[in-house]
């Protein structure tokens, strides 16, 4: 598989990736603003995410209710995304309709503020609290996440809170602080845009370029120059008694940030770990020993630093510690003894296939090549990302789990049934 | 030089492409196997999808959830190999695979690489035909099973839906979930589970649908290796069940102590999905509530801010559909949010829809259809469709064709003979003593735990 594209900058610093496949007379247009939770200030949690609604509430040009009605209306998907690190925009088009998709996309980047009221901004802070009553308050340990980072990190790091952010943030926010969040990050400088799907890409570059060219960018835009540098240094606990009826365990392990190899080889090592139902943990603790209902092991990827989540659901008669003592057991073995090369080999082709298959999807493309762009400043590595996994062998293995996947590196959340 | 453009000026579309449903072929084996293929070779891969028209209806009553735990055991060990190997196998090639049970029968998908068809489609074929049920795998799942019953009693969704379901078909299977409940699971014996699975999941139709990187010829080669002695193909008794609305609807209340927000259901019957009034119906079910430009998403989540997600569903079962409201709402807002659902649905009988809101649905409907059929699993999804709801073989190609006759008259005459608020049974999941008051002032409220024992 080879995804082309080609790419450049406009001359306000908007990059722009174009990746053309007429498969299907669709087009998906996605943004990604270099901007997200890890810009926001303790007190002010939740704001970038907040601002992500408003984005969707029209804009100088656009009418009120115009933006979902005219993507709507015509067959478009569309939805943003916040994360710690950034905030994504996307709409999936009837092909024929990519220079409508391109006004919308170019009117809130350069005309939102005229388009803001306080009427539309306290509507949409209701809506957000409610979005965060439904997915986290009211679910079954829904604040795990809240919960780790909260430990993982300390209250100054712009990791220690949750992207939706505090209640009592949001009920402090105000329209100004959300007119100030446009003008301090929404810039085409940094912004990246991908059009991907069927379009003609001589007329595709001359319609970006007559509708974003004209915004102006601005001349200073904050980073947050944070390092994190806390491996390995003693664990964290805590214990929650919740309205549940199976406790559950939420390890988080620090390891490098997304752009770091490294990544791979955890990626890897949580596939040895949990990728199927001939992989250690679910063999040994699901179909072996039956002492836990559910078992996932994840990577949380963010730019600074990332985390290695294993979660397990003990079934109700079981001793949580006897749990937590079989899964320690399957770490050590990852630090003491190399992995076997069929289970890796099974590892990179569930990897491969799995790639392949995310990628038939021209959205999916679309929002991969920013992510390439925007983490790795490498938009080629969509291309390259499945031998950087080959790359890997045993040893890299061993010495990743024995650098990251130690007690004295992890955050533990375990949740408790009341009675 | 740029030329200049006129941002008061919503551009034009340009001039669009033709699009249709893939072209399928149909083929049938002498056992009355069922071949289909849809052939799409831009990746390297294959989907496959194997239908049996076996469901929940072939559970005897006081053991619901006996074909359930077949679906699972499935994959759980064969004469020759354990569950372990299984696994392997399949995965040592990248498989993604599952087995899954509706109502509208059992499904086995897989999805590989072409490259690995023959040994994918070998282990495929042998779990299907040779399966042996360990007793130990079985009393696994088993218990799995009834724990996540335990489990359900904290999801506030799963528990609205499911006692929505009961609301409406309380003397029926289909009132009870498809895995069944604690007592049910606790009765199920392995001798039921082998004999359901000599007995009907090798004689009842079933579909195997191939869809990618594969011709006819390449799908029958491979079928016929593996199946063309398998068992002779029957059609599952069909039961004649008539469903009526309930009349006088009391609000079930689920009390779930602390709950921070109130899960709200509100459902009815509607016609089945082979219909003639379907595209009339799917039409006004989108104004309502179908998509984020219906009136009940723009009045309850855009207007008043009372939740952050709400839509009105189809839902169907072989022989009737459900339209049910599905939303989260703040709890202060429960009783207000109840009311501006009712008004909605008063509205869509009296006054009916606008031509701007029936263009606006139905562009929707008909423009999104491409990008609804991009990869292999959302066409072979669609044609199982055709399958378990017997729908007609250009039932995608006229979709479209459907969709544009449909006028705003019939429009509401659907709404008028369809939508019944004097029949639309209410659930809610939430914390009795925040919503629990303002209701009992218009409502008879009945009052249950999430495990369905009354309260007071």
């Amino acid at each position: 598989m080879n995804i082309r594209f080609e790419e450049y900058d406009l001359e306000n610093g908007l990059h722009v990736i174009l990746h053309r496949d007429q498969q299907v007379p669709i087009v998906s247009i996605n943004l990604w603003y270099r901007v997200g939770s890890r810009n926001e200030q303790p007190g002010k949690t939740g704001f970038a995410h907040l601002f992500e609604h408003m984005m969707f509430q029209g804009s100088q040009h656009v009418p009120p209710e115009m933006h979902f009605q005219l993507i709507q209306s015509i067959g478009g998907t569309l939805n943003g995304s916040t994360f710690f690190d950034r905030t994504n925009y996307y709409e999936t088009l009837p092909s024929h309709y990519l220079e409508m998709g391109l006004w919308l996309e170019s009117d809130r980047m350069g005309f939102l503020l005229p388009a803001l009221n306080d009427q539309k901004f306290q509507t949409q802070l209701e809506v957000v609290k409610n979005e965060r009553r439904q997915r986290y308050e009211n679910q079954p340990y829904g604040l795990w996440l809240e919960k780790t980072l909260e430990l993982a990190f300390d209250k100054n790091y712009p990791y220690h809170w949750p992207v939706i952010g505090y209640m009592k943030d949001l009920e402090n926010a105000t329209l100004e602080d959300i007119k100030q969040f446009f003008r301090t990050y929404y810039s085409p400088n940094n912004a990246s845009l991908v059009v991907s799907g069927d379009f003609e890409p001589e007329a595709a570059r001359k319609l970006i370029e007559q509708y974003f060219a004209p915004i102006p960018p601005y001349n200073h835009i904050p980073q947050v120059n944070r390092r994190f540098t806390d491996y390995n240094r003693g664990e964290k606990t805590i214990e929650i008694k919740d309205h549940v009826h199976l406790p559950r365990l939420h390890f988080a392990y620090h390891i490098p940030g997304i752009s770091d190899d490294k990544i791979y080889s955890c990626d890897i090592l949580s596939n040895i770990l949990n990728g199927g139902k001939s992989s250690r943990l679910f063999r040994k603790l699901v179909h072996q020993k039956q002492m836990v209902q559910d078992i996932q092991t994840f990577i949380l990827p963010m730019t600074d630093t990332s985390l290695f989540f294993i979660v397990a659901t003990p079934r109700p008669d079981k001793n949580i510690g006897e749990v937590q003592t079989q899964i320690e057991e399957e770490l050590r073995r990852l630090q003491n003894e190399k992995v076997p090369d069929p289970e890796l080999e099974r590892v990179k082709n569930q990897i491969i296939a799995h790639k392949i298959r995310e990628l038939q999807s021209v959205s999916v493309r679309a929002d991969l090549l920013n992510m390439y762009h925007t983490y790795y400043q490498d938009t080629n590595r969509i291309n390259k990302d499945i031998d950087y996994y080959l790359q890997v062998d045993a040893n890299t293995l061993l010495n990743t789990a024995q650098d990251y996947l130690n007690r004295e590196n992890r955050v533990l959340v375990t949740y408790l049934p009341l009675s | 030089m740029t030329e200049q453009i006129d941002r008061n000026q919503i551009p034009k579309p340009a001039q669009p492409r033709p699009f249709n449903f893939p072209g399928f072929e149909k083929n049938r084996l002498s056992n009355g196997l069922n071949v289909i293929v849809a052939p799409k070779t831009n990746f390297p891969l294959i989907n496959i999808l194997l239908h049996i028209d076996i469901s929940p209806m072939d559970d005897q009553p006081g053991a619901e959830g006996q074909t359930n735990l077949l679906s699972y055991l499935i994959l759980e060990g064969t004469k020759d190999l354990n569950n372990e190997q299984i696994a392997q196998n399949f995965e040592r090639i990248g498989a993604q695979y599952n087995t899954h049970l509706s109502w509208t029968g059992f499904f086995f998908e897989l999805n590989i690489l072409k490259q690995h068809l023959e040994p994918g489609f070998a282990l495929f074929s042998e779990l299907i035909r040779s399966s042996v049920f360990p007793q130990n795998e079985f009393q696994r799942i088993k218990q799995e099973t009834l724990i996540d019953r335990l489990q359900i009693l904290d999801m506030p969704g799963r528990l609205a839906n499911e006692h929505l379901l009961r609301q409406l078909f309380p003397n029926h299977r289909y009132g009870l979930p498809i895995e069944g409940l604690e007592n049910t699971i606790q009765n199920i014996q392995p001798e039921q589970i082998i004999a359901l699975y000599k007995n009907r999941f090798h004689n009842r139709n079933a579909t195997l649908i191939f869809t990618g990187n594969i011709t006819m010829q390449e799908a029958l080669k491979v079928t016929n290796s593996f199946f063309s002695d398998w068992g002779k193909k029957n059609t599952a008794p069909k039961t004649e069940d008539s469903f009526q609305n309930r009349q006088k609807p009391e609000v079930l209340l689920v009390h779930k102590p602390n709950a921070a927000q109130t899960e709200v259901r509100i459902g009815q019957f509607i016609p089945p999905r082979n219909h003639p009034d379907f595209f009339k119906i799917k039409l006004m079910n989108e104004i309502f509530g179908g998509y984020f430009l219906s009136r009940l998403n723009l009045n309850l989540r855009e207007k008043h801010g009372f939740t952050y997600s709400i839509h009105s569903n189809l839902i169907y079962r072989p022989e009737i559909g459900i339209l049910s409201v599905s939303a989260a709402i703040q709890n202060e807002f429960v009783f207000n949010a109840i009311e501006e659902i009712f008004k909605e649905t008063e509205r869509m009988r009296s006054e009916g829809v606008t031509a701007q809101e029936l263009e606006n649905a139905r562009g929707y409907l008909i423009g999104v259809f491409p990008t609804a059929f991009e990869t292999i699993d959302q066409i072979s999804d669609a044609l199982a469709n055709i399958i378990t709801f017997n729908l007609p073989d250009d039932y995608y190609r006229t979709f479209r064709k459907n969709l544009a006759r449909v006028s705003k008259e019939e429009v509401l005459e659907a709404a008028q003979k369809y939508l019944q608020p004097e029949n639309m049974q209410i659930v809610l999941v939430g914390d009795r003593t925040k919503i629990e008051e303002r209701l009992g002032q218009k409502y008879r409220v009945k009052i249950i735990d999430p495990s369905g024992k009354l309260s007071d």
